[in-house]
């Protein structure tokens, strides 16, 4: 078997400095938060995706749609199904108005389903903010003013809603500085493990 | 039956799985992640492990898989994330900007590389592994051991053949 040249192993040695493991071993994380967190990561979304489309049903049938000129027209009440039926048509005709109007009968704007927007809680525009602080510091250059931004965020929210964003601005920072150290993204604000990797 | 102490494995080979998971393409801070699923497997299939096989082996095998699970995101995340803060490559000296000059160059031919020349590789040269030792944890014959190690290393050759000089310091 061939012998790697010098210029290779120098490479290869290169490479290997940059992985350099953990001096501290973290703890295991239990197999029953593994699985535990493995089940919000599918619940969360699944939820919220049924809240959704939860509110925007909601928000549906309690719209309504007004033509000038025109009858209202209401969701037909589940057990009404004879006029349900009668209603086909108008509907039909009020497309067909709508479609064929001219510019200078007024049609009214569709009463549009509005999704319920919760306004953001104090906590979440904290977060807001300081991740913001360091998204501006990391486009303006300034890598050291967004490393102690998400140092800030990692202290004061260490599993906030915005703990996964400070994680993908920590790659970002570490993709470009891993030669000269790390930020590791969940010791980001903690320094023994940025001396472990030195 | 002796059975495996996950804890004690884990303190054991932390060291080892997290390099090789990021010899294998996982980005730092991904790392402990992807260690902590290799745990995981670890410990669901601890009643397989056999007492009398390497569990450095056995360990390999399982940290490839979980790698390979998850390689395509970790690697378009990190692509992504490249394309937006590529201008922080001007604020390191010369001597680190050659270091990872070599660094990515290795990196991008194990990537380029199939997985199983990557493999063998970094078990022979990145951590010291015999060849026997390899064919015996990827369950493969010495000889395609080292007949992969042979063009895996050829290749490096020709990349850092083009690459130039590396500073070691």
């Amino acid at each position: 078997m061939d012998e790697l040249s010098d210029r290779a192993r120098a490479y290869l040695d290169a490479f290997a400095k940059q992985h350099r493991a953990p001096a501290v071993v973290p703890p295991l994380r239990p197999l029953t938060a593994v699985k535990a967190a493995s089940w919000l990561r599918w619940l969360l979304p699944t939820v919220g995706m049924a809240a959704v489309i939860a509110a925007g049903w909601s928000a549906g049938r309690a719209g309504t749609i007004e033509v000038a000129g025109a009858r209202r027209f209401e969701a037909a009440p589940h057990h009404a199904t004879v006029p349900a039926i009668e209603e086909r048509t108008p509907t039909l005709e009020l497309r067909s108005v709508a479609l064929h109007a001219r510019q200078d009968v007024a049609v009214a704007e569709p009463v549009r389903a509005r999704p319920r927007v919760r306004p953001a809680s104090s906590t979440l525009r904290e977060e807001l903010a300081m991740l913001d602080a360091a998204k501006t510091s990391l486009r303006a250059g300034d890598r050291d003013a967004a490393l102690r931004a998400l140092t800030r965020h990692a202290d004061r929210f260490p599993n906030g809603l915005l703990a996964p964003e400070r994680r993908r601005l920590a790659i970002r920072i570490d993709e470009q500085t891993e030669p000269t150290g790390c930020v590791h993204s969940s010791c980001v604000g903690s320094d023994d493990h940025q001396e472990s990797t030195r | 039956v002796p059975t495996l102490d996950v804890a004690e494995a884990y303190r054991e080979h932390y060291a080892f799985v997290w390099r090789l998971v990021r010899h294998l393409g996982v980005p730092g801070p991904a790392a402990d992640d992807a260690v902590q699923d290799v745990f995981v497997v670890v410990s669901r299939r601890a009643e397989e492990y056999r007492a009398d096989s390497s569990l450095r082996a056995w360990l390999t095998t399982i940290a490839r898989f979980v790698v390979r699970d998850h390689r395509k995101s970790w690697r378009r995340r990190l692509r992504r994330l490249q394309a937006i803060g590529r201008a922080w490559s001007d604020r390191v000296d010369d001597g680190a900007i050659e270091r990872a000059d070599a660094a990515r160059l290795v990196r991008e031919l194990l990537d380029s590389l199939p997985e199983d020349q990557r493999l063998v590789l970094v078990l022979s040269d990145l951590e010291g592994w015999t060849a026997p030792e390899i064919a015996q944890a990827l369950e493969l014959s010495v000889n395609t051991v080292y007949s992969r190690l042979r063009t895996a290393r050829q290749k490096l050759e020709a990349a850092a053949a083009k690459g130039g000089e590396v500073d070691d310091g």
